[in-house]
């Protein structure tokens, strides 16, 4: 399926991702009261061996937090940031220090995920009109690829290429430093002609 | 200090076999790395196996590597492709981790656990010793395996390095 999807598809994909990238960036802005910049997101169609490297490398340590959706539109959502920001983050996201504990910071990095991740879902429900219902969020710092991969599991059984939603965020905090957060969406294969088909773009022959 | 040129690496997915030098995949999560060598030949597969059973495969064209029954079976038919003597044949195998703690019954979330049983299950009916493991837990590991002296080391984030 992956392979033979067309360039209106793909754009249809790529104004979901944007919708729902836009809807983020306002919540991570009321967040930390700051202006939040918003990279044009992409829609990646790549193999597995790639997909496990769009955030630097299959062993490049990243902190995620995953959130599954189900309902018409399943998939699996990772919040991403540089695990060595997670200090500066969560100082200003949530006032808290690190001195408090690793359940306690799990805890709050979970909810901004959720934040953040379910105004991007709701916004993409909204504007599909189908049903989308997230999964409470689950926190891990890990190499890349042993985290990504878990995305990637349900889509694997249909295909070796894979479809990505990818958004970033980036925004300044207070020692002038960038905060990038990525925001990723693995839909599962079979929720693409649902989206295609509720929002009427059809190939001919369809 | 790696020389790159002496390192065969293996991508998620994907196996290779490799005489003499050290095969290498990095990552695992809910993946298995499984490492088949013939030490007197000092030949060795590596295979990064993501899901269990080709036979809930939906792919139209199905990836061998991908799947613990078939990539299995097919890096021993390698390995006596390239002079393995199957008599000789053991395994060293790692991953199988579950990276996130959900409370639902969703089986994706247990795939790391279901891949250690499909493999340990498959070496068995190919009668192949597993020598050492290092499996299961919440975290990742990158794996990499000499054919020369048949030891396996597994770095990960948290936990540094150790040899099997």
């Amino acid at each position: 399926m992956t392979d033979t999807i067309s360039e209106k598809k793909l754009d249809l994909l790529k104004e979901i991702g944007n919708i729902g990238t836009a809807h983020a960036a306002t919540s991570l802005s009321q967040l930390l009261n700051r202006k939040v910049d918003m990279e044009v997101p992409t829609i990646k169609v790549v193999d597995l061996s790639e997909a496990i490297e769009v955030v630097g490398g299959a062993e490049q340590l990243i902190l995620s937090v995953l959130i599954q959706i189900t309902g018409d539109i399943e998939g699996n959502m990772f919040f991403i940031l540089k695990p060595d920001q997670k200090n500066d983050f969560i100082k200003e996201a949530a006032g808290l220090k690190w001195t408090e504990s690793e359940e306690m910071f799990a805890s709050v990095m979970n909810e901004i995920a959720n934040v953040l991740c379910g105004s991007y879902i709701s916004a993409l429900s909204d504007f599909t009109g189908l049903a989308m219902y997230n999964s409470v969020p689950s926190l891990a710092i890990d190499m890349a690829g042993s985290i990504l991969s878990v995305g990637l599991v349900e889509a694997a059984m249909h295909s070796d290429q894979v479809i990505i939603l990818d958004g970033m965020l980036s925004t300044g905090n207070a020692a002038g430093e960038n905060f990038d957060i990525f925001i990723l969406l693995f839909p599962d294969p079979n929720s693409f002609d649902k989206i295609f088909k509720k929002l009427g773009v059809y190939e001919i022959g369809e | 200090m790696e020389n790159k040129d002496e390192v065969i690496r293996v991508g998620i997915a994907d196996a290779k076999i490799s005489r003499s030098k050290i095969l290498k995949t990095y990552g695992l999560g809910s993946c298995v790395g499984a490492a088949i060598y013939d030490l007197n030949n000092e030949l060795a597969g590596m295979a990064h196996i993501m899901l269990p059973d080709s036979a809930a495969s939906r792919e139209k064209q199905l990836n061998r590597n991908k799947y613990a029954d078939t990539a299995l079976t097919d890096l021993v038919k390698a390995l006596e492709m390239e002079g393995g003597n199957k008599t000789n044949f053991k395994a060293k195998i790692a991953g199988g981790s579950q990276m996130f703690q959900f409370s639902n019954t969703n089986p994706v979330i247990r795939i790391g656990q279901r891949n250690v049983e499909a493999v340990i299950e498959i070496l068995s009916n190919l009668n192949i010793p597993i020598i050492s493991k290092d499996v299961g837990g919440n975290y990742g590991r990158t794996m990499e395996f000499n054919p020369v002296n048949g030891m396996m080391i597994i770095s990960t984030a948290g936990k540094g390095k150790i040899q099997l």
